[in-house]
């Protein structure tokens, strides 16, 4: 559906601001009709002093209220009372894998895997939403003892809506003016190359927009290895719907540019450390974050296109941490 | 994050792959996301409205204004309309979706 509905829309080479337009239109319309049938909801929302179309911004206001009184007023929710402490966790961890563990790598790395998304299905409510501190805090210190990264759910004052949600597969992006889809084909040295089919790796296509930083490079000539590892494990964001995204501008673009974070897939456990360099998806796609094509293989196969995941930014201040695959302590 | 007690039931993938694949910047991308987002919000209140008894308007609005994240107020819907409100707003949204899709292929 996704490609046939882009190639009609390429035939028709609608421009962005036809659309804009017609969807002012459309907009204008579902008002007025809105307003003519229920003259009462016009005026109880104008009495208010806001706009029914902008109910969200008027959430988020609401919300963030109640986060900072919640943040005064209450001691931690009853909820995390039964949660496991976060070493209670690594030693099951530990002791699942000497009893199932011979001398297998594999094995070793499969079981560990499921080990920690048994834990994580444990300590996560079913339905995702955003995450209170104890059960952040816990999940930083399992990821920092389990998987070895210093993973945080705040750094440095900064916190997205929510570190627990639902991931979804994005397309390649240019790089540099006249970048091409097959020149993001991997080499065999690659993730998704030798072995595996570089066709897994191809077959979401490139962008048509640019990543929320524009290009990587400004010519082909001036891309690097890191740049190219920056493309090849990118991860999206919501930084649209951060409450003050708009008011603290150039800093929290600045500080979200290629920004690492850690992506763990609950069902299975692989994790992967991305670089964010775009911003979305909209939130009207039941998703929170994106992945790259070679973030989303990793975490859940080739086939994976949508997925429950937790996403903390890595703490790695002297530029240490690899992006790419996590492997496991 | 949810931020509407609708949220949840809003899935419009395919008009996101349209302005993705229109968008030239990240700045058109978002105010057509927005455009979007504010049309959807009519037409979900729209419907409630319509499937919602006249008699309990008032209240529903009240306490949408309140606390439009509250997912209490997906039940005091479905206590008080006859058909199955999530799947009013799914009909809505794919309608929504067909709609918008005819406009850029027309």
């Amino acid at each position: 559906m996704t490609k046939s509905a882009h190639k009609k829309s390429s035939k028709k080479k609608l421009t962005s601001e036809e659309f804009r337009q017609k969807l002012k239109l459309k907009h204008l319309e579902s008002k007025r009709k809105l307003f003519e049938k229920y003259p009462k909801v016009d005026k109880f929302f104008k009495d208010k002093g806001i706009d029914p179309g902008k109910i969200r911004e008027h959430s988020t206001k609401i919300l963030g209220a109640s986060a900072i009184a919640g943040a005064l007023l209450f001691s931690p929710p009853l909820t995390s009372s039964a949660l496991p402490t976060p070493q209670e966790i690594i030693e099951k961890l530990k002791s699942d894998k000497n009893i199932k563990i011979e001398d297998k790598q594999s094995l070793l790395l499969r079981n560990n895997n499921v080990n920690l998304a048994n834990s994580l299905t444990g300590l996560l409510p079913k339905k995702s939403r955003p995450l209170n501190r104890n059960e952040e805090k816990i999940l930083e210190q399992v990821f920092s003892q389990v998987l070895g990264v210093a993973a945080r759910a705040s750094l440095e004052g900064e916190h997205l809506n929510t570190t627990y949600g639902y991931i979804g597969a994005e397309q390649h992006l240019r790089r540099f003016p006249g970048d091409t889809l097959l020149q993001h084909a991997p080499t065999p040295k690659d993730f998704g190359g030798e072995g595996q089919g570089s066709g897994s790796i191809l077959k979401e296509g490139l962008a048509p927009g640019l990543g929320a930083w524009g290009y990587f490079a400004p010519s082909k000539d001036a891309l690097t290895p890191r740049i190219e590892e920056i493309e090849r494990w990118y991860a999206v964001v919501q930084t649209l719907y951060l409450p003050d995204w708009s008011a603290r501008q150039p800093h929290l673009k600045n500080w979200y540019k290629y920004r690492k974070v850690l992506i763990v897939n609950i069902d299975n456990g692989n994790a992967v450390v991305a670089s964010i360099a775009d911003s979305g998806p909209a939130i009207w796609t039941g998703k929170h974050f994106g992945g790259s094509p070679e973030v989303m293989h990793y975490l859940g196969g080739a086939k994976y296109k949508k997925g429950p995941v937790i996403v903390f930014f890595v703490d790695d201040p002297y530029n240490k941490v690899p992006l790419g695959p996590v492997e496991y302590n | 994050m949810s931020k509407l007690f609708y949220d949840h039931l809003i899935i419009l993938t395919e008009v996101e792959t349209e302005i993705k694949s229109m968008a030239e910047t990240e700045e058109e991308r978002h105010e057509l996301w927005q455009i979007v987002d504010e049309i959807l919000h009519h037409r979900i209140l729209h419907l409630f409205l319509d499937k919602l008894p006249e008699m309990h308007h008032d209240e529903f609005l009240h306490r949408f204004h309140k606390s439009p994240h509250d997912e209490n107020l997906l039940g005091f819907l479905n206590e008080r309309i006859e058909e199955n409100v999530e799947e009013l707003i799914k009909e809505e949204m794919e309608l929504l979706t067909s709609e918008i899709l005819r406009e850029i292929r027309k």
